[in-house]
């Protein structure tokens, strides 16, 4: 018994169809954990040692003089610099034309309801252009809150008054200004809409893997059934057999981009049915007033080219495998260190260039465009994204129909084979 | 003009050499037979000669054509039915012969005489319209069979024709061979393991073993200089002088 335990864990672990995904498991973890630390350290430090805040406090009516000054006094001693506006255009303009950290809007009725000891509404702003899953403007929103709850309750509040007012004398709606859709949306309805990104992900991510999936093992069947030779000897262009192969898979994948579709816009109409938030939008209302003709075409296509990439490489690693299991153990490791990157670019924001490369690859694009199409108007970059991302599937299928003869396949398919057979 | 003519040719697998310098001509409209035990290089020659391998030395024509640096013009006149040729489970028979005669002859009238000729000699019947994943290997074996000839080729490469059918369609395979060898002057070259198959379809054979050729030669001029019974003793008698 002992040793046929010892010949199973020995059998296993020799295996690199079984090594490799173990391997590759906590280098992804590693990676996405980086990513999340890198968002987070700034939140934590913001906290530990805040850096300057810049507050544009907007009001309808004069403010107390000794509010304003109240502020003024605990500005270095809080990082927080105060400037005071008076609200005499349109909110969106202010916020527009302006940048600073935090927006205060302190309605007309404010301080006519603390007199009256009761619980005052205020406003606060951020904008918002590049998104990550962790946000540090809510430290920044919070302390200045802080700031004017802490006045109120020295001016204004005794042991007289009720205990709700005493603990909280303010009600705080925290909302986000998108600059390139000119839109203020709550948090909550930000939050709801990356829950959609999210979903949205997901479902290309299945979608991708499924088209990498059956693409591999279309072509792989080739090997295995011993059709592949016959293919090759058709009097066209292996170039055209290969394009063939593709397109064929590709249809396939375009029923499931329909269905797939169908899915989503159900998803979101029956999101959008539901009640509407205080800000009398709900999230989902929102979200199809924002995707603009311009960047939902953009999103299409990049989904379209996507799908296309992720065939191509199901083509290349089906033909590099002599038989489907072989096809299938590829398959897994090479989507994830696909998704490395997209998992890199969700989570962080890295310098331009980093991006730009990034960018290019086909699949992760698509992840991150249905990330910015709520954050980022689409602009010539996107553009030359696009186009770098069909550059780079020009290159892999000029690349495969090079390959795409027996004699080098057999060499690679021995290789492969060699490496990856699980010893008997 | 020879319609094969293999000159020195070597191929090597890595360290293994499969073929030591080869050299054999087929004539047009023959029927040549390449015989010699598992391993000894007639798949590797099958395999160049129809452009899949490409030779590690050495030359080979086809009509004239190198199959390295034409392998195009090769293509086009020149049919391979490997040993374990495989099917498309999921389409049928008919939309397989279909498929090949499309891509060989577009929607000329050339595709419908072609598509006939195939469904003749797969002889399937009504079976023609099932899926291929339901047919017997002797089916598939028919299948293939038709494709290859169905385009009449100018060379038709056939790597043990009669593997896995029955002795009824092994003697069709024989007689449709013959047949279209005179009918539309389709050279062949043959291997099988079947010795008294080549007897019945060869005028001329090539022994092999080891990757290289013991012995070619018109099949009657071999036997009365070996003096031997039949093609079976004949191979006996050089692949134990060898």
């Amino acid at each position: 018994m002992k040793k046929l335990i010892k010949k199973e864990v020995l059998d296993l672990l020799r295996d690199p169809r079984i090594i490799l995904p173990f391997l590759l498991t906590p280098i992804i973890f590693l990676i996405i954990g980086a990513a999340i630390s890198q968002s987070v350290q700034s939140t934590v430090t913001e906290i530990v040692e805040p850096s300057l805040i810049k507050a544009n406090v907007i009001f309808e009516d004069n403010l107390p003089q000794d509010f304003t000054g109240y502020l003024k006094n605990l500005a270095n001693k809080e990082k927080v610099e105060f400037y005071f506006t008076k609200k005499g255009k349109e909110l969106n303009e202010i916020l527009k034309e302006t940048n600073y950290d935090v927006y205060v809007l302190i309605p007309k009725d404010f301080f006519e309801k603390i007199e009256r000891k009761e619980r005052g509404t205020i406003y606060t702003y951020s904008k918002t252009t590049e998104f990550s899953f962790v946000q540090v403007t809510p430290v920044k929103e919070i302390k200045v809150v802080r700031m004017i709850e802490n006045y109120i309750k020295e001016k204004y509040v005794n042991s007289t008054e009720t205990l709700n007012f005493v603990t909280n004398p303010i009600y705080h709606y925290s909302l986000v200004y998108l600059p390139s859709k000119d839109t203020i949306v709550s948090s909550q309805t930000l939050s709801s809409l990356f829950s959609g990104i999210l979903i949205a992900s997901v479902i290309i991510l299945s979608l991708g893997a499924i088209v990498m999936q059956i693409s591999s093992t279309s072509t792989a069947v080739e090997n295995e059934y011993k059709t592949l030779e016959i293919l090759l000897l058709l009097p066209i262009s292996r170039f055209k057999i290969l394009l063939a192969k593709l397109i064929g898979t590709y249809i396939v994948s375009l029923i499931g981009l329909s269905l797939f579709i169908v899915g989503f816009l159900g998803y979101f109409f029956m999101i959008a049915s539901l009640p509407r938030t205080e800000q009398g939008v709900s999230g989902f209302t929102f979200s199809f007033a924002m995707f603009d003709s311009f960047s939902a075409t953009l999103l299409i296509i990049s989904i379209i080219i996507s799908l296309f990439f992720m065939a191509s490489l199901g083509v290349i690693i089906g033909i590099l495998s002599n038989d489907v299991r072989l096809a299938n153990t590829l398959t897994g490791p090479i989507f994830i260190v696909i998704f490395i990157p997209a998992f890199y670019l969700l989570f962080s924001t890295p310098p331009a260039t980093v991006k730009g490369i990034l960018m290019s690859i086909p699949y992760v694009q698509t992840l991150i465009f249905i990330k910015e199409i709520i954050t980022t108007d689409f602009n010539i970059l996107h553009l030359i994204y696009i186009f770098n991302s069909l550059l780079v599937i020009l290159i892999l299928i000029f690349i495969t129909s090079k390959i795409f003869s027996l004699e080098i396949l057999l060499n690679l398919q021995n290789k492969i084979s060699r490496r990856f057979k699980r010893r008997v | 003009m020879k319609a094969v003519e293999i000159n020195d040719l070597v191929k090597r697998y890595g360290y293994i050499e499969a073929l030591k310098g080869v050299n054999l001509e087929v004539s047009q409209n023959e029927i040549f037979a390449l015989v010699g035990p598992n391993g000894a290089g007639k798949t590797t020659t099958f395999k160049i000669v129809s452009t899949l391998l490409l030779p590690t030395s050495g030359q080979v024509k086809v009509f004239g054509y190198d199959v390295v640096n034409e392998a195009d013009k090769v293509r086009k006149m020149i049919s391979y039915l490997p040993e374990e040729a495989g099917v498309y489970k999921n389409i049928t028979g008919y939309e397989y012969l279909d498929l090949i005669a499309y891509t060989y002859f577009g929607n000329s009238s050339e595709y419908s005489k072609a598509l006939e000729l195939g469904i003749e000699i797969a002889g399937l019947g009504n079976r023609i319209r099932d899926r291929m994943k339901n047919y017997s290997k002797g089916m598939k074996r028919r299948i293939q069979l038709a494709r290859t000839l169905m385009t009449k080729p100018k060379l038709a490469i056939l790597d043990e024709p009669t593997t896995g059918v029955d002795f009824e369609y092994a003697y069709e395979i024989r007689k449709i061979i013959l047949e279209y060898n005179k009918k539309f002057n389709i050279t062949f070259m043959v291997s099988s393991h079947n010795l008294r198959e080549v007897e019945v379809i060869s005028s001329k054979i090539a022994i092999i073993k080891d990757g290289i050729i013991l012995k070619t030669g018109n099949i009657d001029n071999l036997l009365e200089e070996y003096k031997a019974n039949n093609v079976e003793d004949l191979y006996i008698k050089i692949i134990k002088g060898a």
